[in-house]
This record gives C-alpha cells, structure tokens and sequence, in this order.
C-alpha cells in the first residue's frame, strides 16, 4: 500500500515536473544545446547555461506591453466578475428568487460547449457596436469575466451562505445601516473566500488564449498568450519561446505557492465555521 | 424600561399562522418568559416584538406607542439570538461597542459602557479575545453585554440559554435572574424548557400552535393550569391524566383527572377512593424518588416520601385529597373551575 502511494505520487510528480523542467532548461540553454543536428544527443542540462533570452525578451518593448495586457485584463476581469458575481450569489444564497435554476444555467451555458464554440457568437458581439469602440483590453477582460463568472458566483455564494443570517439580523437590530453590515460585517467576513475566487478569475484570465485570440488578433494589444502565438508563427526557436513561457508561469507559480492555504481557506469557508 | 403590549398579533408564513391571534401584556420591568414546545411560535413573537418579522395583522406596542412600522433600533429593544450573532472577526470589545458606534456616542461615553457590561459580565481580561478564543458561557454573556450597553427598554432573548451544557446552563439562570434583579429592565424570555420558565419568570405565558393558552405566575400555571396542555406542559415528571370514569371520587366519563406525582399517596392496603395498580420501577431524580404504578390506565408516577423504601410489583392503591384532582373538560380539554 505504501510502496503504491509512493509511486503514485511519483508519477503525478513526475508528469507535473517534467514539462516545467523541459521548460526552464531550454529557457536558460545556450545554442549548442538545443541545435544538435543530430550528432550529438541533447544533453540533460544545457552546456552552457545562459540568460541571454530573458534579457533579449527584456529589452522587447512588445514582451512587456503584452504583458502589461495580460496583468490589466486579469485586473479588469477580476473587478468585473467579483462585482457582478459577488451581488449575485449575495443574493442567491440569501433569497429565494423564481425562475433561478433557469438563470443559473444561462449563466454556465458558455462553459458547457468548447470554447472555439462559444468564442464566435461571443466576438461576433464583442466586436460589433457598441462594444467594439471599447479599447481592447476592456473586451477581452469582459470576455473573460464571461468565462470566469459562474465560478465567481459559485464560490461566492458558498461563502455568504457560510455566514450565518443571524450576524446581519443582529447587526440590523443593533440600529446598523445596510451600507455599515454590508462595509464591516459582510465584507470583512467574506474577504478570504471572495480572494480566492478573484484569485481563480485572474489565473483564468492570465492563461486564457481563445477569446483572447479572437477579440485582438488583428490589433496590435494582445495578452501573453497570443503573444506566445505570434512568436511561434515566425521564430518557432525552443529557447525564446522556453523563456517567454516561463515567465508567463512564473507569477503563476509564486503566487499559488504563497496564497495556497489561504485560497484552501477561502475554498472551503463554508465548510469550516 | 416600558411595558409591551401584543393586541391581536398575527403572523402568517405563506398560509400557515405560525402566531395567530396572540394578545399580550408585559409589564413595566417584569420577567415574561414565552414558554412551548419547539415550533410554536415563541421565537416569531419575539422577533415580532424585535421588528424583524412583520405581522400580517394586529398591533405591538412599546410604552404606548404603536412600532409596528418602527425598524428595530427606534423601537429601543435588544435581542440576544438564541445563536449569539457574535460579529467573529472583532473583538470582545468591539463587539460591546458595535451598537453604541452605531448610535454615535462619544469615545469616553463609549469606553464607559463597555467597561460597565465587562464588569457586570464578569468579562475583565478578555476584552481583546475573538469570539472563538471564548468559552461558551462567555460568548452567551458577550451577547448579552452587547445587549445591554445600550440601554434598551426592553430585552429580548431568545433560547440564550439552550446552546451551554447542562451545568453552566443552571448556572447562566442564577445569573440571569440576579442580573435582571439590579438591572430592572422589562425582559420577553423564549425557552422550551419548562424548568427554566418556571425558576427564572415572574409571569409566563404557554404557547401551543402559534396561541397563548394561559398566562400567569408560575405559581399560578402550576397549580391551576387553564387546559390539559399547560398542565401537561408545566412540571417535571409531568401530571399525571387519568378517565374521569377510573376516579372513584370523581366518576364522570365526560371528564379527564389530572393528578401531580407530588399529590398522590401510596396505601397497601385496599382505599376504597383509590386506584388500583403493581409497583413497577423507581425513578430518583436528585432528591426526590418517584415510582411508576402499573395501572389499568397506563403508567402512573408518584412521588415517594423520603422515609419510603422502594416497593417493587407490589399490588398497591393510590389516593389523593379531593382538592388536589385537576378536573378537565374532555371534549374542550379546558379546566373546569
Ligand atoms: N421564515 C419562515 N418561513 C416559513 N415558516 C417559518 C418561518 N419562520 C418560522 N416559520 C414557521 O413558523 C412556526 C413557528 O416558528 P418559531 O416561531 O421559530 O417557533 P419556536 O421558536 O417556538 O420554535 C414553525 O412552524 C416554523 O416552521
Ligand atoms: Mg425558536
């Protein structure tokens, strides 16, 4: 049984490590490494191990607008999805509201088909009067907001239900204003849960290529993904395009790992009184 | 302080009352308690009476004046749930001051209340704990503190007692009652435990299905209860009923005989005013024993005299004084005189 586990967790590790590993090794690898023609195997750590490439991503001005996008898109998708989701589940898990299974399956009906399925009609309106004289990274943030939202709703409304109705009773007796349970009860109580799904919507956002694709290919402002794309139809180079991915991970990686049992907590808030 | 007058109150949950037709006088500093089994409607009165509930007809008074259109915290009342609704991410502290932050009231007066309730609670030391770093019986008088500070005329609790183990929970009722006993304010209790009803109020009031059957001292309640119910209801082991026909002093099949275990005495001998019936098992209940008696009518119980032994499947009779019989109607189940 032991042994099993063991190599069980070892597999998973392995499946999850390696392509980081590929990743970053040919990030750093220097020409010899990865330009073998064949005479020579690939070695398992790269001769001459260099930075080369994150310094020339470094001085591409287009590197860091596409990743400014990326950033003010999540942003943007965060604000929007938690503003409207946040009042929705306050409301869902407060209320009993006609009709909700219905609305409820609208609102996941984007998710339940593929992507390059949803993504048409999606543009198709995006991209036509008026939201099409909205600057792009609105759109694609709004797109977003689109994919993100039953998730935001989800989560959200598993934390409000997870605050019991007496506080806000208690409050409302106590003389307090809605505005003061909504700012210093309500808020403050469901912060950690609401974290975590802004923390969902940004990762979903930041790693989203579709619809990202679609609302600015044609543009000139685009998110790191697409980015990533239009590198690889012209200089399909391991190394650059090694590097250019692991910086897209790289924030990925150190936030999960420094808000994960924070988001485990916001998860699970309804769980847990 | 203000006395609370409940006229024709009803409130209805889609079709069904869950209070229906409920008219109440609470006094000027008295001790009510909203006394009834789990459902029937105590804490929908309450909370009535509090403004979180609007009735679907009839009228609430606070010191004269009609509030039924006041939200809570013009109607100058306080209420404790029966959860505490402690504000988890604040302090002890905070959470005294919470209400009084509402209202505006200046830091010094601010600091002063609070110091008061922790005083009073016996809270010194913890102003600074969470809510969770609490003992339960601490949370209870957190809420409670939190009631107070504001200086309501009337205070509402609702089951504050019913989450603390048994001990603290006789413990929190000497409490309760002393403290009501310096603070005088006029206090609308809820509770499904008769025992807590009877040893904390001055008056009680039963409800069964959304309605008050009677209203009255505990005194008062216990010895003459309206209906079968109350009498039922009120004491511990309860009253015992038995067919006015099976009552040798009574002999009337349109009546039902209620007798308390207290009233009734064991002869071995043949009484002739006596029910017949076998001893079964003896109960003891802290100082006082009681035996169940095997009857024609199902089990009786009685309550033993100290000097008594314990008499097992013995044939026996039991007897009680005339005066002691509750007489009720059997078609209405309503006291007869
Ligand atoms: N918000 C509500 N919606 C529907 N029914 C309710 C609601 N609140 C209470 N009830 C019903 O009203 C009746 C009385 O409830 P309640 O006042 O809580 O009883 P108690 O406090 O005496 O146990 C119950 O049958 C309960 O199911
Ligand atoms: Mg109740």
């Amino acid at each position: 049984m032991r042994t099993l586990k063991f190599v069980l967790i070892g597999v998973v590790l392995f499946f999850i490590v390696f392509p980081l590993f590929m990743m970053t090794k040919y990030s750093i690898s220097d020409r010899e490494s990865i330009v073998t023609g064949g005479e020579y195997p690939e070695p398992f750590f790269p001769f001459q191990p260099t930075m080369e490439m994150f310094g020339l991503l470094w001085s591409r001005g287009d590197f860091l607008k596409a990743g400014l996008t990326s950033l003010w898109v999540g942003l943007l998708a965060v604000a929007f999805s938690l503003l409207l989701g946040a009042p929705t589940a306050y409301a869902l898990a407060r209320f009993r509201i006609p009709g909700i299974a219905i609305l409820l399956f609208f609102l996941l009906s984007v998710r339940l088909f593929p992507d390059i399925s949803a993504v048409i009609p999606v543009a198709e309106l995006l991209l036509s009067r008026p939201f099409s004289l909205l600057p792009p990274v609105i759109l694609v943030g709004l797109a977003h907001t689109l994919l993100a939202l039953p998730y935001t709703v989800y989560i959200a409304k598993g934390v409000f239900e997870s605050i019991p109705r007496d506080l806000e009773e208690q409050a409302f007796v106590l003389g307090a204003p809605k505005s003061s349970t909504f700012l210093k009860i309500l808020t403050p109580l469901a912060l950690p849960g609401l974290g975590a799904a802004a923390i969902y919507t940004f990762f979903l956002s930041w790693n989203e290529f579709i619809f990202a694709y679609f609302l600015t290919f044609q543009g000139t402002e685009t998110t790191l993904p697409v980015y990533l794309l239009r590198i690889l139809s012209w200089s399909p180079q391991k190394n650059f395009i090694s590097a250019i991915s692991v910086l897209i991970c790289v924030p990925v990686i150190i936030f999960t790992f420094l808000v994960q049992r924070h988001m485990r907590e916001g998860l699970t808030a309804g769980a847990v009184k | 302080m203000a006395e609370v007058r409940l006229k024709d109150l009803t409130k209805k949950f889609k079709d069904v009352a869950a209070v229906d037709n409920v008219s109440l006088n609470v006094r000027d500093g008295e001790f009510l308690t909203l006394v009834g089994p789990s459902g029937c409607g105590k804490s929908t009165t309450l909370r009535a009476v509090a403004g979180l509930e609007n009735p679907t007809s009839g009228n609430i008074f606070i010191d004269g004046e009609r509030v039924n259109d006041l939200p809570p915290q013009k109607r100058h009342i306080s209420m404790v749930f029966q959860s505490y609704a402690l504000f988890p991410h604040m302090t002890v502290e905070s959470n005294l001051a919470f209400g009084l932050k509402i209202k505006k009231k200046g830091p010094e007066e601010k600091a002063k209340r609070v110091k008061w309730a922790v005083e009073l609670l016996g809270l010194s030391g913890f102003e600074k704990r969470l809510p969770k770093e609490l003992s339960g019986g601490q949370r209870q008088r957190v809420a409670l503190g939190r009631a107070l500070v504001l200086e309501p005329k009337v205070l509402l609790l609702d089951e504050p007692l019913s989450n603390l183990d048994a001990k603290l929970r006789l413990r929190m009722r000497t409490e309760l009652k002393r403290l009501h006993k310096k603070i005088k304010t006029t206090i609308i209790y809820v509770t499904h435990d008769q025992a807590e009803a009877m040893t904390l109020s001055d008056r009680m009031a039963v409800m069964k299905d959304g309605r008050i059957l009677q209203v009255g001292t505990p005194g008062q309640i216990y010895e003459k209860p309206a209906d079968v119910f109350c009498a039922g209801f009120i004491g511990s082991p309860p009253m015992n009923f038995l067919p006015g026909e099976k009552v040798p002093q009574v002999k009337d099949k349109n009546v039902v005989v209620g007798i308390r275990p207290e009233d009734l005495s064991i002869s071995l001998s043949r009484i002739d005013a006596g029910i017949w019936g076998r001893s079964s098992v003896t109960e003891t209940l802290g100082s006082d024993s009681y035996l169940h008696v095997d009857t024609s009518e199902g089990l009786v119980s009685v309550r033993l005299k100290s000097d008594q032994g314990i008499l097992e499947d013995k044939p026996l009779w039991l007897v009680s004084h005339k005066e002691k019989l509750h007489l009720f109607d059997k078609s209405t189940g309503r006291r007869i005189t």
